[in-house]
């Protein structure tokens, strides 16, 4: 700001003489407030510029500055709402948008990794498999090579197939880690089917499917896992539709070890149940090696030399460890069909103990699937020419379900009928035989059955040893 | 009162022509104020702020312009109505004690002001055996408020100025009265020509330009108080002072020059500080220090000033 000498101001001040009257109140807020005629207002002026005091009161009058600082920053105020621009429409619409872009890029990158994990891990446990099951494989008597070739042609057929199915599964995996059904299959005189069996039970794409042991020819004692591998994820997952056979119970390689080792005079064979393929052909084939395996078995009763246990250790564990299932009620139908109910009887579905869950199925698999698993199973039952079973007496204790009936079926189950196995009772080198009509289990370890015959079969140890009365 | 002053016909018509709308908008009917009172009201203020020679017209638009709600109900706050009062009050009284504690900047002292302007609004003073309301003489051309404000400005500039004159007189003494004399002596010559060319400087500005001076530089009102005091944009006042500092300097220098004074003199001239001057005089006077008290400084003072006085003549 430009200075005007002081003497120049000294001068205006001693100049500035009062001229003529003060003008009042009324007149001075006229003038603040521009509300004067010219005339009146450049007169009022005039004594305002020589009259210091009027200028005092005039300023003193003013109103607020705080008030006038208000309404001059109202227009500024008004611009606020510019700054929340960023919430108005357009910018909003944009922020939608881009907003939802990002929500699909995150979406696909989450499944994509899931895909890559499921993909990797497949195939990490798929050579893990190869790795280990190989070597354990060798030293089995090898299987002829007609029946290894044709299986693994069969095989080839599935493999892509299954494996696709197996990424379908991915959270269904995930979920059934604890399915990590093992199969054990010992059987020492026919040195062929078991790895045959083996390889169409784990069409995963794992060679061997899972760790499948063979005992050596000549009916040495059968090894018995002693624990099933950890690793059967990709088997469980692989073998969609080839399950392996959960039978066995948490003490089962133990005890079968022993009973195994102990005498040939107490045997129990536990034999797997028909391994269920998708295809037709291949269920076919399977089943006809079932009815022919059931039929040399059958021969082979008394010759009381054979141990086979499937050992489902893992499900066993897993499931009585979850513990938050719901305990089906079980029933024999009319017909003599095996049937379940979630539902405290309101429902009653049909069990197939032949036709086997898809691997590492799970309780919640079933319950899940039980809207369409009827369908699905009377069709595999029309696709499977095999003789039906006729059910006669069931008995359950938790997850430990037993079913018995006609011509010496007897089906056990570890896992609330998720898997079955059938179990042939041997005692002192004689089978049970006739229709089953009563199965009694005071609890999961001891049970007794009563067959048609009149025969009294006692099992102490949960069905891994018979005793006949 | 209206019975006094000769009311133009020019007022008359204007006020007979525009009674009835006048009459609705004031809503003096809430205050009881009747219709004739109003017209004489208006006719009264009328004549009072337009000039005798103001025509029919320009009395109609003066009318127009007023606030006639306000007008009103001061004026039947004057003539004592209870709803006016009430009214004024509710509309009024915050506003009027805030004013009062800004100019008093006290609670209690503003307290007193507004009580004193209550008194005189309501008319404590008797004329002829009659109250008189100041409100009486508000005429609508401001606000009421506005009016308030500047009442209230007025009788606290009246109080500051009986306070300060009671305290301090040796103030006003000291500020620069024993100074006023011997300023002009040791200059005489370039000094009064320099006066004298200021005189005419300033003369010659209007009284617009003169008031924003003088508010600016010797009232220290911020350029914002100018303003609002004009009802101009701040930066206006900023460029008309800026522009009036230049314009004066020039004026000066050059009604100097005209004198047959040198640019650089005159310059030197006019850089020459009133206070510097009475600096160099205290020092011709051996007055560095200020005495403590103001009655003997103010001895002193005046003895030397006899002593220099007498040495010069």
């Amino acid at each position: 700001m430009q200075d005007v000498p002081k003497i120049v101001l000294k001068r205006l001040q001693e100049t500035s003489a009062a001229a003529g009257t003060h003008p009042d109140a009324d007149l001075l807020t006229a003038f603040a407030e521009q509300s004067l005629a010219e005339p009146e207002r450049v007169r009022v002026m005039d004594h305002l510029s020589r009259c210091s005091d009027c200028r005092e009161v005039l300023a003193l009058a003013l109103p607020a500055m705080e008030l006038v600082a208000v309404a001059a920053s109202a227009p500024a105020a008004s611009a606020t709402p510019a700054r929340s621009r960023w919430f108005a429409w357009p910018v909003l619409r944009w922020g939608v948008a881009a907003a939802g872009i990002i929500a699909l890029a995150s979406i696909g990158i989450v499944q994509y990794r899931q895909w890559h994990k499921s993909d990797a891990l497949v195939s990490s446990l798929a050579s893990h498999n190869e790795t280990t099951a190989a070597p354990q494989a060798l030293p089995q008597s090898p299987p002829s090579s007609e029946s290894q070739e044709s299986v693994r042609q069969a095989e080839k057929e599935k493999q892509a197939q299954i494996e696709k199915q197996a990424r379908e599964q991915n959270w269904a995996l995930s979920n059934r880690a604890d399915n990590s059904a093992e199969n054990m299959l010992v059987h020492p005189t026919n040195p062929a089917a078991p790895a045959a069996r083996a390889m169409r039970a784990a069409p995963s794409g794992t060679s061997a499917g899972g760790s499948i042991r063979s005992g050596s020819a000549g009916g040495a004692a059968p090894k018995v896992a002693p624990s099933a591998p950890r690793n059967t994820f990709a088997v469980a997952g692989g073998s969609k539709g080839a399950t392996p056979q959960a039978a066995a119970k948490p003490a089962a390689s133990p005890s079968a070890a022993q009973s195994a080792e102990a005498s040939s005079s107490q045997t129990v064979e536990v034999v797997e149940s028909q391994a269920a393929p998708h295809t037709p052909t291949a269920k076919a084939q399977a089943s006809d090696q079932l009815d022919e395996k059931q039929k040399e078995l059958q021969s082979q009763s008394d010759s009381s030399k054979s141990l086979s246990v499937l050992e489902g250790k893992d499900v066993a564990a897993a499931k009585v460890a979850s513990g938050t299932q719901r305990i089906p009620r079980w029933s024999i139908s009319a017909d003599g069909g095996l049937q379940r109910s979630f539902d405290d009887g309101k429902t009653w579905l049909d069990v197939n103990v032949n036709s086997e869950l898809p691997s590492g199925a799970s309780k919640m698999a079933v319950t899940a699937e039980s809207t369409h698993a009827p369908e699905n199973r009377k069709k595999e039952v029309e696709a499977q020419p095999r003789p039906s079973l006729v059910f006669r007496a069931v008995s359950a204790q938790g997850a430990e379900v037993w079913a018995g009936g006609s011509a010496a079926i007897l089906y056990h189950s570890a896992d609330y009928g998720a898997h079955w196995t059938r179990v042939l009772p041997f005692s002192s080198g004689a089978a049970l035989s006739g229709d089953i009509t009563s199965i009694e289990f005071s609890d999961p370890q001891h049970g007794r059955i009563i067959t048609s015959a009149g025969e009294v079969w006692i099992t102490a140890d949960d069905g891994q040893s018979w005793r006949r009365q | 009162m209206s019975s006094t002053i000769p009311i133009s016909a020019s007022v008359q018509s204007a006020v007979a022509e525009m009674l009835a709308e006048l009459h609705v908008k004031s809503g003096c009917d809430k205050f009881g104020l009747t219709r004739e009172s109003f017209a004489a009201i208006l006719c009264t203020v009328a004549t009072k702020c337009l000039p005798a020679e103001a025509s029919a017209s320009e009395a109609r638009s003066f009318l127009l312009a007023l606030r006639v709600d306000e007008l009103a109900l001061a004026r039947a706050c004057a003539a004592g109505d209870n709803s006016a009062w009430e009214i004024f009050l509710i509309r009024y009284r915050e506003k009027l004690h805030l004013a009062a504690l800004r100019l008093a900047r006290e609670d209690s002292a503003a307290r007193e002001l507004a009580d004193s302007l209550y008194a005189d609004l309501y008319g404590t003073a008797s004329r002829d055996g009659q109250r008189v309301s100041k409100l009486e003489s508000f005429t609508g051309r401001g606000s009421l408020e506005g009016w308030l404000r500047t009442v209230l400005a007025q009788e606290f500039v009246n109080r500051y100025r009986r306070t300060k004159r009671l305290v301090s007189l040796d103030e006003e003494i000291e500020g620069g009265a024993q100074f006023a004399a011997p300023h002009p002596e040791p200059d005489a010559s370039p000094h009064a020509r320099l006066q004298s060319s200021i005189d005419s400087a300033l003369a010659a500005l209007s009284s617009e330009d003169r008031f924003v001076l003088a508010a600016y530089y010797l009232d220290g009102r911020t350029l914002a108080e100018v303003a609002l005091m004009l009802g101009v944009h701040e930066s206006t006042i900023s460029r008309k002072v800026d522009k009036l500092a230049k314009s004066l300097r020039k004026e000066i220098l050059a009604d100097m020059m005209r004198q047959g004074i040198g640019r650089r003199e005159a310059e030197e001239a006019l850089e020459v500080d009133v206070r510097d001057l009475q600096i160099n005089i205290r020092r011709g006077l051996g007055q560095e220090t200020p005495p403590p008290a103001f009655s003997e400084k103010q001895d002193t003072l005046r003895f030397q000033q006899k002593i220099e006085r007498g040495a010069k003549s």
